[in-house]
């Protein structure tokens, strides 16, 4: 195919695109609006930042209350994966029909913003644990409440803490939750925020709004929880929990996977190491031995899948990214970026969610040792979620 | 020299005949990046707010690279941002049944389908490059990365758009014997 062949073929698709349309009016209007909304939020985000300045003073020092974990993942190990081909998921439609396996979460989960809003909230329901945060995706002028599910089993709603979209000066918004929010410990939990990250211990509901320059889109806590890596379009900012000392790190952005060691460095995995992969999809997130993230395939056949180059889900040892576990999701009643890793269930399953079609959000999971792929809970809403289950 | 228009009303007028003019084009590209009519329609009206919030700066610069360089960061910063793709399922390759005319499956279908199976930047990259027609570098501030990138993706994209249109290059080399 010449380039000149693709040039015309890509002005016939062109042609099928209606261009019919005035949005001039329309466009003006909403401009307008932004503007004038911007200058009332302007006015209370001053108010809500003098608010929380005194409160960071006095809670610094509560997030250093976390019982050490012992972590292995900066260390060489023997080879703990044996090389083996792409295991091929359940097709999309085969999923309900999939078997439970029982976990903390309840085997469905509303996160519309109807019924997070009637949720009680946390203040009065105080948790021990937290299992999972939720949050709806859906278009709201203000981001959907917070579902929190405690380690026993009961959902409640995050309160007292003021959380927005990041909205960048292009207009772009993300939530404030991300898959990464919620620390492994399930005590903590991070949002990011423009030029900031709030960072909540959910025992108590106290919070901390620590200065983090840039549009922050990403958290990624290290598998103890001493540290927390921040990320935006600029670049990352490692956080050290005890101390709340900061370093920038301007070489990993938010499109990079990046996990932080429990000794302060962040591993920047690179797709080219693990073979097959193309582009890393989501959250990475590690366990005591190995790493859990998703991903776009190049050249990948996998046997039984209809068609080629499926996404994927990578299991690895980071310092053995070439003896990946693969499994392959076929393309049938997927959306593209379909199936994201959120973390472990215990160190041999991994969980992730599975999208498509207008089916609910699924959390599955998948045991690399049995192969054996399970159903663990449906969303009724679009949602973010952060899991700390293991 | 160029006649300046009064105040809002002035502002309102020529970013409305700019919008007139453009619109179309940006639809057309919007459309090849999302491979969906109301996708693309959401992903040009966003830029076209923005384009308006501006107006007033950019009206006498490059109020068309601005709004180029805005809808193609929307796309693909939309994609990461949010997480997920609205698209419908990813459209099987079509295929023409046994005995079908070599015509059974439009060529631009064929696109289409690979196209779908590229990643947004791979996307980006193809429709700059060889339907807006820009150079490396234009593209490369358009989509805010380096040239090496550019020409990387690039790179990658049509391998990947050869492998999908092998049956392509045997309908173009069946066309040119006739």
């Amino acid at each position: 195919m010449t380039e000149q062949r693709l040039t015309n073929l890509l002005q016939e698709l062109a042609a099928d695109a209606e261009v019919d349309l005035d949005t001039a009016a329309d466009a003006w209007r909403i401009a307008g609006e932004r503007r004038r909304n911007r200058r009332v939020t302007g006015s209370a985000a001053l108010v809500a930042a003098c608010v929380v300045v005194a409160v960071v003073a006095a809670t610094t020092h509560h997030l250093g209350h976390q019982p050490p974990i012992q972590t292995a993942i900066s260390s060489p190990s023997p080879p703990a994966i044996a090389t083996a081909g792409p295991q091929l998921a359940p097709a999309r439609s085969a999923e309900p029909g999939l078997s439970y396996l029982d976990s903390a979460l309840p085997r469905s989960l509303d996160t519309s913003k109807t019924a997070a809003a009637a949720l009680p909230p946390l203040a009065g329901s105080p948790v021990q644990r937290v299992v999972a945060l939720a949050e709806s995706t859906g278009d709201y002028e203000t981001p959907a409440p917070i579902v929190v599910i405690g380690s026993d089993g009961r959902a409640r709603r995050m309160d007292g803490v003021a959380l927005g979209w990041v909205v960048d000066s292009g207009g772009n918004r993300s939530l404030p939750l991300d898959s990464g929010s919620l620390a492994p410990t399930g005590v903590l939990a991070a949002f990011a925020q423009k030029d900031a990250v709030v960072v909540v211990d959910l025992r108590s509901g106290i919070f901390s709004r620590l200065t983090v320059p840039g549009y922050n889109e990403r958290v990624t806590w290290s598998p103890a929880a001493d540290y927390l890596l921040v990320s935006g379009n600029s670049g990352s900012t490692l956080i050290t929990v005890r101390t709340a000392k900061t370093e920038h790190l301007a070489a990993v952005d938010a499109a990079s996977v990046a996990i932080p060691l429990d000794g302060g460095q962040p591993e920047n995995l690179q797709p080219a190491s693990v073979p097959h992969i193309d582009a890393w999809w989501g959250q990475a997130f590690p366990n005591a031995e190995q790493v859990v993230v998703g991903a776009f395939s190049a050249g990948l056949q996998v046997e039984g899948a209809p068609t080629a180059d499926p996404q994927v889900l990578a299991v690895f040892d980071p310092n053995q990214p070439a003896a990946a576990r693969l499994l392959a999701f076929d393309w049938a009643g997927r959306y593209k970026g379909c199936c994201a890793a959120l973390g472990w269930l215990d160190k041999n399953t991994v969980l992730f969610s599975s999208e498509g079609g207008n089916d609910p959000v699924r959390i599955l999971a998948w045991n690399v040792e049995t192969k054996a792929v399970s159903r663990v809970s449906e969303l009724t809403s679009s949602s973010v979620i952060s899991v700390a289950l293991q | 020299m160029r006649e300046r228009g009064r105040g809002a009303s002035g502002d309102y007028a020529s970013y409305t005949a700019f919008v007139r003019a453009r619109q179309g084009a940006l639809l057309r590209a919007a459309y090849l990046l999302t491979g969906d009519q109301h996708r693309a329609e959401d992903l040009v009206q966003g830029a076209l707010v923005k384009l308006a919030e501006h107006w007033p700066k950019v009206r006498d610069g490059y109020p068309e690279a601005f709004v180029r360089t805005v809808l193609y960061r929307d796309f693909v910063s939309w994609w990461r941002r949010h997480g997920r793709e609205r698209l419908g399922p990813v459209p099987d390759a079509p295929s023409a049944a046994i005995g079908d005319s070599i015509d059974a499956v439009p060529d631009r279908l064929l696109l289409a389908a690979a196209l779908a199976r590229l990643t947004p930047r791979q996307r980006a990259v193809v429709v700059l490059r060889f339907f807006e027609d820009l150079s490396t570098a234009e593209a490369a501030r358009a989509l805010n990365v380096s040239v090496g990138t550019v020409k990387s993706q690039t790179s990658v994209a049509l391998a990947r758009l050869r492998t999908e249109l092998g049956t392509l290059d045997v309908l173009v080399d069946e066309q040119e014997e006739r």
